[in-house]
């Protein structure tokens, strides 16, 4: 192993060593102490990217050679990714069911698998980073242990394992028709069997963005499953998903039929996700519609390509998760079972979670001056950019039926004059740093979106 | 610089009123008072600086280099008078809701603010970008003025609802419009200035402009997309009612009157007759709508549509006459439209009826406010020596020199408005006055109070301009006459 290697893959490998500790502690130390580990590792993994990222161990090559470079790759994305995934899993740490420590192991190998899908340049390293995050997340689904859960849990498995074993079929199709697994030996190939191959490996990826018709599991996992698992499922696993198809584009280049088809799976989740999401009156439904409407938007700027697709996706993707995760954060506050009814007034009843849901709200619905408004002007320049005039007509009628269910909920959060008197439970104080964490760096991002788009493509 | 503080004064004066209002001592309200005196006092300061060729003052400095984002303030003269009439009309807002305001006054001083801050930035915005997103950034406290503060439980959420609809469609068709047209440069720009040297072909241009029409014309209102306007105004408060019509109407204006012609010059051309025609149309059916009204909220609220109409009618005539006349049409719609909203608040609140079959005999019981009454209902019917007989006048003649016939229109709305404001007036001024609990209680003389001071000054404040600009129109209409100019050529600075 060069140093190179061992400074590139050292976050993987803290992440997983970390995570193996945590299981063997896991059964004779508090949950809380498991949690209290899975931080550290977290951060520690965080730090170790951020060494990665500005050079500071003195190697700034990029990795090359060896079988670590086949399967993962060593690029700014790639460094992207593990603090993508690392900041989101600390996120949804922070209000996990904390009963019982496993549910900290659980989300650090979630967090694992992001990191590698988002660096996955191999068959092999894309399918296990999937594996790796999907399975841990049906475990956490399932971990409140009562029929709601189980069933968000077992709709989950039975639709990912179908998923699984299309994305396998689609490899080996890949593989018949190339006689490669890496994803840029792919590249030269253009006949039917790759695009049969293409379209399989694009199915599976689908059903973790939630897109239509591959969404279903999405609603009843809001409603059932625990928040922090429900974070995870929407901000880290869409996110990483959405950075592996960018990498699928540019390194494989799976031609004109992959691009349709997602950009046709993104009209039909706007058009779905925004319009179910009309009707909801529970908080946590309303969410589960409406990032199915917002992975068909960040599916339709997959698709679209163009000079501007990689800044506009990381920025997405990391505009969104700010958004949705204070959201589903303040499940656990106001009982997961909120309505528009009983969230009425909670801005009176918890000032900091109350403001923290106006904004995740306000950026939810793309309205200036959160995160959300740039998003949108990223997504709709975008699309202009490459001159697909029906699909930003398409995204501007989503997005004007968005604002109209997100204010439907914020009215309700900000109205002092009805709604139940009672406190609710006061949030712990991880709970809090996260709120203070997303309003500032939303207000942040929504004023100055320099900072993040830096980042060369793949 | 400066032009950054005209936003940055109101912003932070709303950002500190919820803290403020803890204090108990009415903290908020003079603070916001303060932020709006000073913001008037920077906008003065920098017109009385010699103007630099076009623009009064120009800001310019990279936002978003990457997207070719810039933050671009340019000042002239138009954009000036509406920062004032913001500035001035916020004061007023504030000074009116001090009595009738009680509960969340951190809340309401705080969307005050942001929507003064949010139209100051539309105002002042030279990049496309950041107009568009000043524009949707006032869209957000309109809301909460309407929905939060407004009258009646379920309709003022209602007609906030209805606000939202309409406004945050149309102003995503903008941002549309706008990054279909930075799209067109190379490399990529938002600065408005740069695309009148090379304009988009004359297809893109229509379409474009379809999207900037869109949420403008919403705005404005225009016929048929002023359905939102009229339930806005009856539920929200007194102050929203009068940021409303004074401010927010504005921007679809100002919009209309800077930006197509600059941008897409050919498909304007197109557009004008269409534009007139609208503009006829919205006069018209506003103010025979007016006409058909008792609520005398609604009624004064359908005068704001058939007024704007005159002020499309105006800019798509696209003459300087008409565009100087829309110009100062715009300035004093904002006047008297918010001093008609003042008073009808008054009477809503001393009678608890706004119905003008119930109303009456205001000239007896509070002579004061029928003074004040007589004078808006001169200027909303157009009398001379009020600025908007000067604006009407202007906007009539310069549509006569393109089209007879709409200019005919526009005379016949002045008519109407004629048979509406007397009906207003009848049915407030003169008459038996309604019965309140103290009449009926048997106490006698003045049953109701006559205009209280935190009324009577914002009332004069408004009069005396309505009568100064109408009195000396050449004040006005030399101000602006740089942005009537450019837009008249359809040219950029």
């Amino acid at each position: 192993m060069t140093a190179t290697e061992l400074v590139v893959l050292a976050p993987y490998a803290v992440l997983g060593l970390g995570a193996v500790l945590a299981l063997l502690a896991a059964p004779i130390v508090p949950a809380r102490v498991v949690a209290v580990m899975a931080a550290i590792t977290i951060a520690l993994m965080l730090g170790l990217a951020a060494a990665r990222g500005t050079g500071a161990f003195g190697v700034s090559q990029p990795m090359v050679g060896g079988t670590a470079a086949t399967l993962l790759a060593d690029d700014p994305l790639a460094v992207f990714g593990l603090a993508f995934s690392g900041l989101v899993g600390l996120a949804a740490l922070s209000f996990i069911d904390a009963q019982r420590g496993e549910a900290a192991v659980l989300l650090m190998l979630c967090v694992l698998g992001g990191a590698v899908l988002a660096a996955a340049r191999h068959a092999a390293s894309l399918f296990l980073g999937l594996e790796i995050a999907s399975l841990s997340l049906v475990a956490l689904f399932a971990f409140a242990l009562n029929p709601r859960s189980e069933e968000a849990a077992y709709k989950y498995l039975i639709s990912g394992g179908i998923a699984s074993a299309a994305t396998l079929l689609g490899i080996a199709y890949l593989f018949a028709a190339t006689g490669g697994l890496a994803l840029s030996d792919w590249r030269t190939e253009s006949g039917t069997v790759k695009a049969v191959g293409m379209a399989l490996l694009l199915s599976g990826l689908a059903l973790r963005l939630a897109l239509v018709p591959l969404h279903a599991w999405t609603p009843d996992a809001f409603e059932g499953a625990s928040p922090g698992a429900i974070a995870l499922s929407s901000a880290l696993t869409k996110g990483v998903v959405a950075l592996a198809i960018l990498r699928i584009s540019a390194e494989a280049v799976p031609g004109d039929g992959w691009s349709t088809g997602l950009s046709g799976l993104a009209a039909l989740s706007i058009l779905l996700g925004n319009l179910a999401a009309l009707a909801q009156t529970r908080l946590d439904r309303m969410l589960g519609y409406s990032s199915i409407a917002h992975s068909g938007y960040l599916a339709m700027l997959l698709a679209a390509g163009g000079t501007i697709q990689t800044e506009a996706v990381i920025f997405y993707i990391t505009a969104y998760s700010l958004a949705i995760i204070p959201a589903i954060g303040m499940l656990t506050v106001v009982g997961h079972d909120a309505t528009l009814e009983s969230i009425r007034s909670l801005l009176r009843r918890d000032r900091l979670g109350g403001a923290a849901m106006i904004l995740a709200l306000l950026s939810l619905a793309g309205l200036p001056v959160s995160a959300g408004f740039m998003a949108k002007v990223y997504l709709f320049a975008a699309l202009a950019d490459v001159g697909a005039w029906f699909r930003l007509a398409l995204a501007i009628a989503g997005s004007a039926v968005g604002v109209i269910y997100c204010f439907r909920f914020m009215i309700a959060v900000i109205d002092r004059d009805q709604g139940p008197a009672a406190k609710v439970a006061a949030s712990s104080l991880p709970l809090r740093l996260t709120f203070i964490a997303t309003i500032g760096l939303t207000i942040a991002l929504g004023l100055l979106p320099t900072g993040l788009v830096r980042i060369d493509g793949p | 610089m400066e032009l950054i503080a005209l936003i940055l004064v109101p912003f932070v004066a709303g950002a500190a009123s919820p803290f403020l209002a803890g204090l108990g001592v009415n903290a908020e309200r003079w603070v916001t008072i303060a932020a709006f005196a000073l913001t008037a006092t920077i906008a003065i300061a920098i017109i009385s600086t010699p103007p630099d060729g076009r623009w009064i003052s120009l800001y310019r400095r990279e936002w978003l280099p990457s997207l070719g984002i810039g933050l671009i303030l340019a000042l002239d003269g138009l954009s000036a008078a509406l920062i004032l009439v913001t500035a001035g009309l916020g004061f007023i807002a504030t000074l009116v809701s001090w009595k009738q305001i009680t509960a969340r006054t951190g809340l309401f001083h705080l969307c005050i603010c942001w929507l003064c801050a949010g139209a100051i930035g539309v105002f002042l915005a030279f990049d496309l970008l950041l107009f568009v997103f000043f524009w949707e950034a006032m869209l957000i406290p309109g809301f909460l003025i309407i929905a939060l503060f407004g009258h009646g439980e379920r309709e003022r959420e209602q007609a906030g609802m209805k606000y939202l609809i309409f406004n945050a469609t149309a102003s995503f068709g903008l941002l549309a419009a706008v990054l279909a047209l930075a799209a067109t440069s190379d490399p990529i720009t938002f600065d408005a200035s740069s695309f009148a040297a090379n304009p988009p072909s004359s297809l893109q241009q229509h379409w474009m402009l379809a999207g900037f029409l869109l949420a403008l014309l919403v705005k404005l209102p225009a016929l048929p997309l002023h359905a939102w306007l009229a339930d806005a105004h009856t539920r929200a408060p007194t102050a929203g009612s009068i940021l409303l019509a004074g401010v927010l109407l504005k921007t679809g204006s100002y919009g209309l009157f800077r930006f197509p012609p600059m941008l897409f010059p050919a498909a304007t051309e197109t557009f004008a007759p269409y534009g007139m025609a609208l503009g006829a149309a919205g006069s018209l059916y506003g103010g025979i709508l007016a006409c058909g009204q008792s609520d005398a909220k609604r009624l004064v609220a359908y005068t704001s549509v058939a007024h704007m109409g005159l002020v499309l009618m105006g800019i798509s005539a696209g003459t300087a006459l008409s565009l100087a006349g829309a110009g100062v049409e715009m300035v004093a719609h904002a006047l008297s439209g918010s001093g008609l909203f003042l008073l009808v608040g008054i009477l809503e609140q001393r009678y608890g009826t706004r119905d003008l079959n119930m109303l009456g005999g205001a000239q007896r019981t509070m002579p004061k406010f029928a003074a004040a009454f007589s004078l808006f209902f001169a200027a909303a019917l157009a009398m001379p020596g009020t600025a908007n007989f000067v604006g009407e006048a202007l906007i009539v003649v310069g549509v006569l020199k393109v089209n007879w016939f709409y200019a005919l229109i526009a005379v016949l709305a002045l008519v109407i408005s004629v048979v509406y404001a007397t009906r207003l007036a009848g049915g407030v001024l003169f008459g038996t006055p309604p019965e309140t609990d103290r009449t009926r209680a048997g106490s006698a003389g003045q049953d109701v109070s006559d205009l209280h001071r935190h009324e009577l000054w914002p009332l004069l404040l408004l009069a005396v301009a309505t009568i100064v600009f109408g009195i000396m129109p050449h004040l006005l209409v030399d101000f602006i006459d740089t942005a009537v100019t450019v837009a008249g050529e359809k040219r950029s600075p």
